[in-house]
Formats: structure tokens, sequence, C-alpha cells
């Protein structure tokens, strides 16, 4: 049984590893509208998600 | 030199063959001719010897180690458990040997000449030393003359005479023959030899059935029943398996002792099965049941006794269902620190219990003069799956090494129909059901734990961990209305997660919120929120501090290409203007994830290694030599 598990997590090490998933990332995915690219090349955007504030 | 004259109670030829011997027994008239230079004189008068199973006669040759001998003398003892024969024998090469027979064995011993011991030092069990060799002390045996033949070095002892016998390691057997005084005795020292070793054409022994062997057919004399007995000529006692009643070998015939009670269960093997354990099959003969008494509870158990006609004898106990092959042993093959181990064949056997040990009830036969009410002193050390008993009581200890079996083993060995009841409890020799488990899975452990690490180190090495954007932010004070920063565009340059790191080194007794974004082309954004505080002072407990100054968090999963970072710093009661360093750094495999991997790996690990030593707790609890507190 222990190999099974034991194997298992080691997999799962590997995973997150070679894959970058980060299972405890707090982070939020939204899609903004009205990107702009400002005069010195940087994007610029308003509204939409601002954080988690 | 041959010496010849005649007997003189009788007038017969006596002839001296032997330098050494000293009389001679007349064979026709069993009187003791004794020899002094050219005289003979009698000494006295034996009675016939004794019928037995001794294969040996007197002349018979054989050979031992290369030297031939010749089988010169015979004596005839009664011991409290039957006849045995001694032989006395002349090598060729000038030496002379005894050649003792007892309960089927034979011993082939020297004369040591005296030695000085005391007989009152000497009980079952006692160590001491001899020639250099540790000894133990098996048997303190009363005997007395019945009958001799042949040449004899010295005059008969005809009364009781008293004798030790031991054993030490490699197969040594010495005889402490003490004759009727309390020190000094005679030292006999040789070894247990096989028939075979003895070089004698096996045409030339005696057909050595002896007449006991018409036992065989033998009935029980208060039922009648007929008693089918399987090593008549080893029989001292038999209780009949209808009525109970209690006999003894008397000769040729069975004397009734006195009834015994029904037992109180069937036997779960039946007299006169046949089983095979090991290389060996056995046969059932003999049913005990045994108790012992602890803190006035009664613990009773089964022992079987099962005979072999070329292993002789052994037990099989049923402790709760618990199943124990017990084969005799030298006791000088094991070493006893008393109630606290035992060693034999170089493993250590750790004390468990001693108790007194009753014999309650038996059927079947017996090779030693067995009684209800019989007691003995037992201990048991075990190295589970192994076991050594020893069962003394004044006279004699015997050590038995035990094999512990599961039910369905025996079952299926007896070719049982009935399925055995399941063990209760844990026995003292059952092997720990999870430690073969709890070694598969350590090792199971050790290599994903190994590999873990390997891994993370190798994944480490080969990582990117690229600094892809790092950039310095000043939090002005009092911080401007609606302040939001936005960077230039950076690459990330391979699909990972991100690490991003906030550091204010200056941060203190302040708090900073500091909202990110990261935005790609396509207007995906991923945000993260991380406030940051740093406090410290002083108590009087000393100093002390909460926070950090540094703040790392982690993106998962993040696709190559180009993106542009927003910052939104919140705060409202810094000091002065604080620095804000923000570096992203692409592809930084964890640590933490090594770190769950190993915790994860040892908790299976402690799972394991609990499981296996609670069932130790279970097995030592029943355990009367350890303090249990």
């Amino acid at each position: 049984m222990i190999r099974w598990i034991g194997g298992a997590l080691l997999l799962g090490a590997l995973g997150l590893w070679t894959t970058g998933y980060e299972p405890f990332a707090r982070d939020d995915k939204a899609k903004v509208a009205g990107l702009k690219r400002g005069p010195d090349g940087r994007m610029i955007w308003v509204g939409g998600l601002h954080g988690g504030k | 030199m041959v010496q010849e004259g005649g007997c003189p109670s009788c007038g017969a030829p006596v002839q001296f063959t032997v330098g050494t011997a000293r009389i001679k027994v007349c064979e026709f008239c069993q009187t003791v001719v004794a020899r002094q230079g050219e005289e003979l004189y009698a000494t006295g008068k034996l009675s016939a010897l004794a019928e037995t199973a001794t294969p040996f006669s007197i002349g018979l040759e054989g050979r031992h180690d290369g030297v031939r001998f010749r089988f010169v003398g015979h004596l005839q003892k009664d011991y409290d458990d039957g006849v045995w024969d001694e032989w006395y024998l002349a090598f060729e090469d000038g030496r002379f040997g005894w050649l003792s027979e007892s309960e089927g064995s034979l011993h082939l011993m020297f004369s040591r000449g005296q030695h000085p011991l005391e007989r009152r030092h000497f009980r079952p069990g006692h160590e001491t030393r001899y020639a250099g060799r540790r000894v133990v002390v098996e048997e303190i045996r009363q005997a007395q003359l019945i009958s001799a033949e042949g040449e004899l070095p010295e005059d008969l002892q005809r009364e009781m005479t008293i004798a030790a016998d031991a054993t030490g390691p490699g197969g040594v057997f010495l005889t402490f023959d003490f004759g009727t005084g309390e020190d000094a005795p005679e030292v006999f020292m040789g070894r247990r030899v096989e028939l075979k070793d003895l070089g004698i054409p096996p045409d030339a022994l005696r057909d050595a059935k002896p007449k006991k062997v018409r036992l065989q057919g033998a009935r029980c004399t208060q039922c009648n029943g007929t008693l089918d007995l399987k090593a008549p000529d080893r029989l001292k006692r038999v209780a009949c398996p209808y009525c109970g009643a209690l006999l003894e070998a008397r000769g040729e015939r069975l004397a009734f002792l006195n009834g015994l009670p029904q037992p109180d269960h069937p036997l779960r093997i039946p007299l006169h099965s046949k089983g095979r354990l090991g290389d060996v099959t056995w046969t059932v003969i003999g049913w005990m049941q045994r108790s012992c008494t602890v803190d006035g509870i009664r613990y009773p158990w089964d022992e079987y006794l099962l005979w072999s006609p070329n292993e002789g004898f052994s037990f099989l106990m049923d402790s709760n269902g618990h199943w124990t092959h017990l084969l005799p042993v030298p006791a000088g093959e094991v070493r006893v620190h008393v109630e606290s181990a035992a060693y034999y064949q170089g493993r250590r056997y750790k004390a468990f219990q001693h108790v007194e040990a009753i014999t309650e009830n038996v059927r079947g036969e017996f090779y030693w003069r067995v009684r209800a009410g019989e007691k003995a002193e037992a201990t048991e050390y075990i190295a589970p799956p192994y076991s050594i008993n020893a069962d003394a009581n004044a006279r004699e200890v015997t050590y038995t090494h035990g094999t512990y079996y599961a039910p369905e083993d025996i079952a299926r060995a007896f070719r049982l129909k009935t399925a055995l009841p399941e063990p209760t409890g844990v026995a003292p020799s059952q092997p720990n059901p999870h430690h073969a488990g709890m070694v598969r899975d350590l090792r199971w452990i050790m290599v994903y734990a190994v590999a873990a690490i390997f891994l993370f180190v190798f994944i480490s090495a080969n990582a990117a961990r690229q600094t892809v954007y790092e950039q310095e932010y000043s939090l002005r004070v009092p911080p401007p209305p609606g302040q939001t920063y936005f960077s230039q565009p950076f690459e990330i340059p391979r699909s990972g997660n991100v690490q991003i790191r906030f550091q204010i080194r200056d941060l203190q007794n302040e708090w900073v919120g500091v909202q990110l974004d990261l935005v790609d082309a396509q207007g995906d954004v991923r945000s993260v929120y991380k406030e940051m505080t740093y406090y410290s002072g002083h108590s009087t407990d000393g100093s002390w501090s909460e926070g950090s100054r540094t703040y790392t968090t982690h993106l998962s999963r993040m696709q190559p290409g180009t993106y542009s970072l927003r910052l939104v710093p919140y705060y409202d009661r810094l000091t002065t203007t604080r620095t804000l360093r923000v570096t992203v750094v692409s592809d930084v495999p964890r640590p933490l994830y090594l770190v769950l991997v190993l915790l994860a790996l040892g908790a299976m690990a402690a799972y394991t290694i609990m499981r296996r030593a609670s069932f130790e707790t279970g097995r030592w609890y029943e355990s009367n030599l350890v303090d249990h507190g």
C-alpha cells in the first residue's frame, strides 16, 4: 500500500516541479478589456480586475 | 593378557581378557568373580539380566573414529524411569569407554578421573565448568544395580548411587558419578553418538525388539478398550483414551494406577493422527492439559506428545489457538541468563514468562511416569517465531526449541477435517504480522525519500530561475492619490511557475499592502495581493518582532509570453518614504513540495512503526517478567 502511496506522492511532486503548477497559489485570474499600449510601450489598463482589494 | 580360572561358585570356566577388568560375572551362575593377582574369589551374586531393547551384546565389535573396539562388559541399572543399559568397551588403542543407552539415545564416554565437586551444588539447570567448558546439569538420577555381565573394571556398587548428567556446547555429554558419596565424583566425558557411528555390522546387532512390543495390542485393564500403542518399547505410562484409566507399564503388562477426569474439551488433534512438521512425520501419541495460575487466574493450554521412530519425541502446544512445535535440545546448548535472556545457536531469546505449570489431565502414551498434578517450573524465552522453553523440576530440566505455527498450518499438516479455532490474543512467540510489512514499507519509504531528494536537487539544478523583472518603487508620504505603477513589458521565456518577491528593507512598525497584477498581450490577468507588516520592540521579556520585511508569493504555471505589471501600493502611516523592491523570477522549483513529500513519508513510516509496536505492546502486556509500571 505504502509503495503505491509513496509512488503517487513522488509523481505528484515531480509533476508540480516540472509543470510549475502551484496548488496553494492564491492568485486570481480574469480577463480585462481596454488594454492599451502607452507611448513608452507600457501596457496600460484601467477598470476590470483590480486585484483583491 | 588372558587370565583363566574357575568360578568360585559353580566351577564354570571364567576368563579375563581385558587387562583393566577387575571382575567378571560368571555367565552360568551370575556370580561376581573378582581377581587379585592370580586368585579368583566371589563377591556376590546378581540376578539375571532384564530383557531390554538393547541391540548390543558381549563380544560385539565395532569401530569408532577409526579405532576398533569390543563390548566386554554390561551393567543394567534401575533408574526412576526404568532400566538403562551401560556397556564397557575395550578399544584397540588401549582406551576403555562406556556406552550408555537411555531413552533411545546413545552416549559414548570416557573416564576423566575424579573431580573435586560437591553434590550439594548440583541441581537441574545448574551451570558449572569442566575442562574449560561450560556445562549444564540436566538430570540428577538415582540408580541401583540390577544385573551385569562380562568383564568390568571394578567391583559393583549394589547400593543406590547418584549421578548427574550434564551437557555442553557442541554435543558434549558428561556424567558426574558420585556413587554413594557426596563429593569427588568420577567424571565421564563424551558425546552423543548414533548407532551408525559405531561401525557395527547390522547383522551383528541383536533383534532390538523388546518384549514390550507385545504391549502393542494391549487393552485397558479397566474398560478393555484397545490402546493401540505406537511406541511400546518406550512406554512408561498410558492413559486410556476411552475411560481415562492411568496405567503403568510393568514389564509386559499394564497396571492400573488411578482414573483421570474426562477432558473438558475434545482433543483438537485426535490421538494417533499423523502430521508432517518440517521434514519429519510425527504421530500424536499423547495429550496433556497443563495450566498455570497467575494472580488467581488459571491459564490452561494443551500439549500433544508427538513421536517419530527416527527423531524421538517432541511436543505440540496449543495455547488459545496458537500452536508451537517444541523440539528437545540439550541444556548445554542453551546459555541462560536467568529471567533475562537465553542464547541458542547464535540467537538471543528474551525472557517472557516464568510460571509453575501443573499437568492436570492426560490421555495416550508417555515415555515418562506422567501423572495428574505433576508440577514444573516453566520459563519461556522468545525470539518470534521461535522460543526456548525450560521445564524444570527437582530431578531434571528439559529445554525445548519452539517454532510457532498458525492453526491453518497445523490443520493442513495433520489433515484435520474440522477447522481449528481462531487464535485469540497474542502468543509469546507469535510472529509480529506487521514486522515484515514494516521492514518492506520502511525500505520503500527510504527509496522514495532518497528519490524525492535526488529529483528535487536535479530539477532545481536544471531550473531556469530567471529574474524576468526587478524594480524599486518609492512609497512616498503622504501617498499620492490613485498611486498606480505600470511596468515596461517583459518576457517570461518558458512555461512554469513564477515567484514574486516583495521587499522593503527599512519597514519598521508599519504595514504596506501591495496589489500586483500581471497581464499578457491577450488581456489575461493574474492578480495577487500581499500585505507586508513588520513590527518590533522591547518588553520585559526582551526584544520581539513579528512580520517580515520580505514576502514571497508564487503564481501557478504561467505561459511564456510578454507581460506587463501593474502595482498599486496601499498604506496610510509610513514614517518616511520607503522603497519597495519587486522581483519576478520565472521557473522556481519549490522545496515546499519536497518537505511535504518527506513529511508524508515520515507520517507513513511512523504509522507502520506504530502498528508493529502496538502488536508488541499487546504481546509484552502478557509477560510476567516485565515491569508493567
